[in-house]
């Protein structure tokens, strides 16, 4: 169980500015107002966060990635089950890939 | 603020269920993780620990592969804090459901703060859920795959090789779109979706690496809630 001196410290600093991150924005929100615009704003919090970590994925060139995708959109608008869609995003891809 | 708000074993397993998708393949990328933090040299014992305690994948590729003995440590915290920044939005956003929690619940549950538990969480709260321990059992399957993956892989090697094959890579964004789906508010949420794609794109380019999500995110909602304001 080898633990070098500093790269403890740094995996640590790397623990603490994260969970600073993780607590920081609820600790915050206690002081800030919740006023009708902030409401608003955090409202749209979640599509925002979902098409700013898609679409760099999706716009890398990757066809196999826009595949997957497109057939996870596909099975879970017809299923209604997240574990479906995933599956066939993940069998899509693989099937694009091992076709290029 | 302590109306007292339901906390359930029952609430952390479904919590747990609901990101499965997203915990089986991180997995596959601690494995990834483990294998090449074991390879640029760091110890079984520091992989798992930071695998543990940092618990972000997206934050710790980049530091591994920068990773120099000793490490540079001002400019690995900074990077991590530019890709994690994302959770201040987060912990923002679910502040009203969390808060009625004790402080010690609340923050336990913040720690295990990620994307997909969070996500998963948002959903849950708008579709009427009241078990707020739904957080806390997302994210302890979320750091369980991630951990153990990091464990495997630093021990046996990747057993995926290429995280590619099977398509493993492609789970987690096709998850975003389930969990997009599943908590679809009509029309309101197309601005905020493609503001935030194309503005963390753009970010991609034009930016240090690590800030693309914070930017988009951001620019997503600012759109959003102007477009109500009109």
């Amino acid at each position: 169980m080898r633990i070098e001196f500093w790269n403890l410290v740094a995996i640590l600093a790397m623990a603490a500015v994260t969970y600073a991150t993780r607590a920081g924005g609820f600790a915050l929100m206690r002081w800030l107002p919740f006023s009708q615009g902030a409401k608003q704003f955090l409202g749209n919090v979640p599509s925002a966060v979902i098409g700013a970590l898609l679409a760099p994925a999706l716009f890398s060139g990757d066809p196999a990635v826009a595949a997957g995708v497109g057939a996870a959109l596909a099975v879970r608008l017809l299923t209604r089950h997240d574990l479906a869609a995933v599956g066939a995003a993940m069998a899509v891809a693989a099937l694009v890939r091992a076709s290029l | 603020m302590t109306e007292p708000v339901p906390f359930t074993f029952a609430g952390a397993v479904a919590g747990a269920r609901g990101v499965l998708p997203a915990a089986l393949s991180s997995a596959a990328f601690g494995m990834a993780f483990g294998a090449l933090a074991g390879q640029v040299g760091l110890s079984f014992a520091e992989t798992a620990l930071m695998s543990a305690i940092v618990f972000a994948g997206s934050a710790q590729y980049p530091a591994i592969l920068a990773w120099t003995f000793p490490p540079a440590i001002l400019p690995l915290a900074l990077t991590t804090f530019a890709i994690n920044a994302r959770h201040l939005l987060f912990g923002a956003a679910i502040r009203p459901w969390l808060a009625p929690l004790s402080k010690g619940r609340a923050y336990l549950s913040l720690y295990f703060l990620s994307d997909s538990n969070w996500l998963a969480a948002m959903r849950a709260w708008n579709s009427g859920a009241t078990d707020r321990a739904i957080v806390l059992g997302g994210g302890i399957a979320m750091c369980i795959g991630w951990t153990g993956g990091s464990i495997a892989g630093h021990l046996f090697g990747s057993a995926f090789g290429d995280i590619t094959r099977f398509g493993i890579d492609v789970a987690v964004p096709a998850f975003f779109v389930a969990l997009l789906v599943g908590a679809w508010r009509g029309r309101a949420d197309i601005l905020p979706l493609i503001a935030g794609g194309a503005a963390a794109v753009l970010a991609e380019r034009l930016l240090p690496s690590g800030w693309q999500v914070l930017v988009g995110s951001l620019a997503g909602s600012l759109a959003g809630m102007l477009r109500r304001a009109d």
